[in-house]
């Protein structure tokens, strides 16, 4: 039971975790962005998707 | 946005190339340009709007001299550049077109628009076409330019859109509205991720990978059960032939065994048979004796008795001298009736009459002579009779004897061959048993062979579901995780809409107080506004003021759009772009940035014509304080009242003179 409790934490946990590293690596991204303007909106797609990608695994 | 200079060359009036820098200075914010009517004021705001977004309100931006002058087959370049300061980082919004002309005809080419961006470093950048139009956008949204760059000929327009909510049916301006929150990186991260969520919608959409994965793991499950159930047939089935061909082997080494047993047995049954029939043909011959017997026997026994009858009635002689068929009534009969029965008259012939009387003495009754003649003839045949009878029974018994003997022989061989074979098991029956054992692993061994290859169908069966399960295996891992990528983009966003949104109603609320503050504080009118979700205007009388008095005020529309203006301009200046690390907490991340505050001018055209001059005093006297630059442009009549009411603040002051029609200077005062 206490073991079951441990595993559906951790998992809860590990899922906090990817939230908070997509939104971290996309606002900086995204803000990167609207400052030096280097990438097109398709571009942005791009890279939005490897960040979400690799942070999923 | 702070702008620093214009330069406009060729641009309408202003043949050559003219450049007024602007104040920029804190505490000397204002900057006035002075001209009378007819001088540019007006163009000059325009030029703004054709250096920005190629566009603008005037009927042409060629210089009318210029191009009656200039000569055929040249060009003119017609250029605008503003210098600002944004964020930070100056920028150079420049705009050109080329006037060429061929014989008479002149003709304007598309203006070429860029933007040079100084980075602090001191590096530049150059942007062009889409990214610069997107650029200036963001630094001046075009829905918003009426408000920070507007003329006062067109504010009571404006006032009157606002008043009739035509601002909430204008995307752009609503768009620039939620622009100024500052988190246009944010609506742009919420755009990117929807553009993301699309993707993977659309990805997942084409894999229906339930019912695929369905049909694999029942073909699988089909694939194993099918094998479970060939592989316990065949294990029943070997089990069969295993105890088949163990019974099968017993059976024919016993049969070996017992070597010719087997033919004595067959012999034994032979006899056994052949005996039976012989005993059925004996009683056969006995029936038949006994029914001769019964039908022909007395033939024998009175056969003695009739020889000596017929005999003795041979020594008798004349007995049989009557007519067989005729009695004695039939001759009395002719003799009474006088007539033979050939027609002869009796009457007439007595030795005729005689010969009949001399008959009725050998006819019965009175003479058996007739019946002794017939008696010797079947006698003789009773005789004869019993003879052949005699011949058929002592033929019959002959027969019966010697079924008598064979079976006798028979049944004594058959007693030999049993005592011999009488320890034996029925071999017979054994040879059946192997016959029928044979024919079972027969059965079996067919059996076998089909379950073998149903079992080998099932086995490839298996292992392509397997190759598919594993092939779709990459497959549905790829869409799992599509389905979590989609799942956490959908999460980011929802985050996002939720604190844009709720940003959005608290820069409306912001708004809408500052709207009333200027309401209030400018113009001392006690009604208040209320803004509904797509910034449409709503009225409510104060406590002093009456709605009604309001809406009748012929300077209504003026105050609103001034109000409105000023509302925007405050709201503006708080729009602020976080450089701080990014942050998983959207709201830490807007206080940081909340810190930050970026000024907004305030570009007005001859915006004192509407007021009397106690409004006008206090519009002097407000807009500075809600503006971090203000560049009016005055009619030389409210000249000097206005630079009164600003005399605090100016920074820089121009005279605009008209020198002629298509010519226009300016003079730098202060």
């Amino acid at each position: 039971m206490e073991d079951r409790e441990l595993t559906a934490r951790e998992e809860k946990e590990r899922e906090l975790q990817i939230q908070k590293n997509i939104e971290d690596r996309v606002r900086k991204l995204e803000r990167s962005n609207y400052i030096n303007k280097k990438l097109s909106s398709d571009e942005m797609v791009k890279k939005i998707r490897k960040i979400v990608e690799e942070e999923v695994k | 946005m702070i702008i620093r200079y214009i330069t406009l060359e060729n641009f309408r009036q202003f043949s050559g190339e003219h450049t007024i820098h602007f104040s920029s200075d804190p505490d000397k914010k204002a900057t006035l340009i002075i001209a009378q009517n007819g001088t540019g004021k007006t163009t000059l705001l325009e030029s703004f709007s054709w250096i920005f977004y190629g566009t603008c309100n005037l009927k042409s931006i060629v210089n009318s001299k210029l191009k009656e002058t200039m000569r055929p087959y040249t060009d003119l370049k017609i250029r605008g550049e503003v210098g600002l300061t944004h964020l930070g980082k100056e920028y150079t919004i420049k705009r050109y077109t080329t006037m060429s002309k061929s014989n008479v005809q002149v003709k304007l080419d598309d203006s070429v628009f860029s933007i040079e961006m100084r980075e602090t470093d001191g590096t530049l950048k150059e942007y062009r076409g889409t990214d610069a139009r997107a650029l200036i956008n963001e630094i001046v949204p075009k829905g918003l330019f009426p408000y920070f760059f507007f003329k006062g000929e067109s504010i009571e327009r404006i006032g009157r859109d606002i008043s009739e909510g035509k601002n909430s049916k204008n995307s752009e301006f609503v768009k620039a509205i939620k622009g100024m929150l500052g988190f246009d990186y944010l609506y742009q991260e919420k755009e990117d991720l929807l553009k993301v969520q699309k993707q993977y919608d659309n990805e997942l959409a084409s894999n229906n990978s339930d019912e695929e994965l369905r049909r694999i793991q029942q073909k699988y499950n089909k694939a194993k059960e099918d094998i479970g159930k060939h592989e316990t047939e065949l294990k029943q089935i070997g089990e069969d032939l295993k105890s088949f061909e163990a019974q099968k082997k017993e059976v024919s080494d016993e049969i070996l065994k017992s070597g010719d047993v087997s033919e004595k047995q067959k012999e034994s049954l032979r006899l056994a048979k052949e005996i039976k029939d012989i005993e059925d043909e004996i009683t056969e011959i006995k029936k038949e004796i006994f029914n001769k017997f019964s039908l022909q026997g007395y033939k024998l026994i009175a056969q003695s008795i009739i020889v000596d009858s017929i005999e003795m009635l041979q020594k008798h002689g004349d007995i049989d001298k009557g007519i067989p068929g005729l009695d004695a009534k039939a001759v009395e009969y002719m003799l009474s009736s006088g007539k033979c029965i050939c027609g002869c008259d009796l009457k007439k012939n007595p030795e005729h009459y005689n010969a009949l009387v001399e008959l009725k003495k050998y006819l019965p009754p009175n003479n058996l002579g007739a019946e002794i003649t017939a008696f010797n003839q079947i006698g003789r045949i009773y005789a004869n009779g019993g003879d052949d009878y005699y011949a058929d029974l002592v033929s019959l018994r002959k027969k019966l004897h010697t079924k008598t003997e064979k079976h006798s022989e028979k049944v004594k061989a058959l007693a030999e061959i049993n005592e011999i074979i009488k320890n034996y098991p029925d071999m017979t029956k054994k040879k059946e048993r192997e016959q029928e054992l044979i024919g079972l692993i027969n059965d079996r061994i067919k059996k076998q062979g089909i379950a073998e290859t149903l079992l080998g169908q099932a086995n490839d069966a298996l292992k392509s579901a397997e190759k598919e399960k594993s092939n779709y295996s990459i497959v549905d891992s790829h869409i799992r995780k599509l389905e979590e990528c989609d799942y956490q983009v959908t999460w980011l966003i929802s985050r996002l809409s939720n604190f844009l949104n709720r940003k959005e109603r608290e820069k409306r609320q912001e708004l809408q107080e500052a709207i009333n503050e200027i309401f209030l504080d400018i113009f001392d009118i006690d009604i208040k506004i209320e803004l509904d979700n797509d910034y449409g205007i709503k009225l409510k009388s104060g406590q002093n003021t009456s709605l009604s008095d309001f809406e009748n005020s012929t300077s209504q529309d003026a105050i609103m759009a001034f109000s409105f203006i000023g509302g925007i301009i405050k709201l503006a200046r708080n729009k602020t772009v976080s450089t701080s690390g990014p942050s998983n907490d959207i709201d830490s991340e807007t206080e940081d940035a909340e810190l930050e505050v970026e000024p907004y001018p305030l570009v007005m055209d001859a915006p004192s014509s509407s007021f009397d001059i106690e409004r006008i005093a206090n519009f002097c006297k407000i807009m500075p304080s809600i503006a971090e630059q203000v560049i009016f442009f005055i009619k030389d009549t409210d000249g000097l009242y206005v630079k009164n009411n600003l005399r605090n603040v100016i920074g820089k002051e121009y005279v605009m003179n008209k020198i002629n029609n298509s010519e226009t200077e300016f003079e730098e005062v202060k």
